[in-house]
């Protein structure tokens, strides 16, 4: 899988996970995969959501972490 | 760029945005609306069955314009259910849920009692503001995260009473249990009996702040204390316990 197409999923992915989510996928945060991609971290609380804001953080077999946010 | 250009572009974004409220609910359709609903959970034990119960206010604001991304507002204000088993120890019956995540404490009313439109519809909204004397048994799916603490004083302890996981990565394919702690927490024969959710028009009820005296200062944040929820427990925040 090329990584641009790697990135698009992982941004379609950010919008079911977390509150106001499309489909409300679980989310375990060291546990949850896509494929070999974990869930490494989120930022969802109702400081975030008072605002409109949700971010998630994905880790990288390698350890690489790619974060995306959305509002 | 030209006069003549920058007018096409006006008119066009112009356009755009009639277009987008053309779109929108039609006049006179219901565009908010706010209800009440009651949980109650029940627990056997050898003493009897204990019971505690919560009611939660959901708002609905539909949004102005219909375009992608562009949802409805809503607002839950409301508890945890506690469950106090006396010296068994304390039962919470959180707003989160492993069916809908975070947005459990306003989905799982329309998925226990469904309206046969959308929630957020102008018809779902209509529907769950007139419903009354509706009442249903939740399934284990459709349960609430029942967490209890090891130490009260304690964010960090929180443990899982009982373990619904889905049956793979897609939560459409199902739900199993895990895992039931109840006995090994509670003690023998303490067992989860029925979790109802029931429309009523009684007010909000508070409380939980007696029995987790940390709450108010974590500010809805995580239990750890963190930004994140990396390493928070059970990945929890305060927004999981109470909404106001």
């Amino acid at each position: 899988m090329s990584t641009q197409l790697l990135h698009a999923i992982l941004a379609m992915d950010s919008y079911n996970r977390g509150y106001g989510a499309s489909v409300a996928l679980p989310t375990v945060e060291g546990e949850t995969e896509l494929g070999e991609v974990t869930i490494y971290e989120t930022k969802g609380d109702p400081a975030a959501e008072a605002i409109g804001f949700y971010a998630i953080a994905y880790e990288l077999e390698s350890g690489q972490k790619i974060r995306g946010c959305r509002s | 760029m030209n006069k003549r250009t920058v007018l096409v572009g006006i008119l066009l974004v112009m356009g755009l945005v009639g277009a987008a409220f053309a779109m929108g609910d039609k006049p006179g359709e219901v565009t908010s609306g706010s209800w009440r609903y009651k949980m109650t959970v029940a627990v056997e034990t050898p003493e009897g069955i204990k019971t505690g119960s919560a009611v939660r206010e959901v708002h609905v604001q539909r949004p102005p314009i219909n375009m992608p991304h562009v949802t409805s507002e809503v607002k839950v204000m409301g508890e945890a259910v506690v469950i106090d088993l006396g010296k068994r120890g304390v039962l919470f019956a959180l707003l989160k849920g492993p069916k809908f995540g975070e947005d459990y404490h306003y989905m799982v009313l329309y998925d226990a009692l469904p309206s046969g439109a959308g929630g957020h519809s102008p018809t779902g909204i209509e529907y769950y503001s007139n419903l009354k004397d509706a009442k249903a048994t939740l399934t284990f799916e459709q349960y609430p995260m029942l967490v209890t603490f090891k130490d009260l004083n304690d964010p960090k302890t929180v443990t899982p009473a009982l373990e619904v996981k889905p049956l793979g990565s897609n939560p459409r394919h199902g739900f199993k249990i895990e895992a039931n702690h109840f006995e090994e927490l509670f003690g023998k024969g303490v067992k989860l009996q029925q979790i109802t959710i029931e429309m009523t028009t009684e007010p909000v009820t508070w409380g939980l702040d007696t029995y987790l005296n940390w709450l108010a200062s974590l500010k809805g944040g995580y239990l750890h204390g963190g930004p994140t929820s990396r390493v928070s427990p059970l990945g929890l925040h305060g927004g999981n316990f109470q909404r106001r």
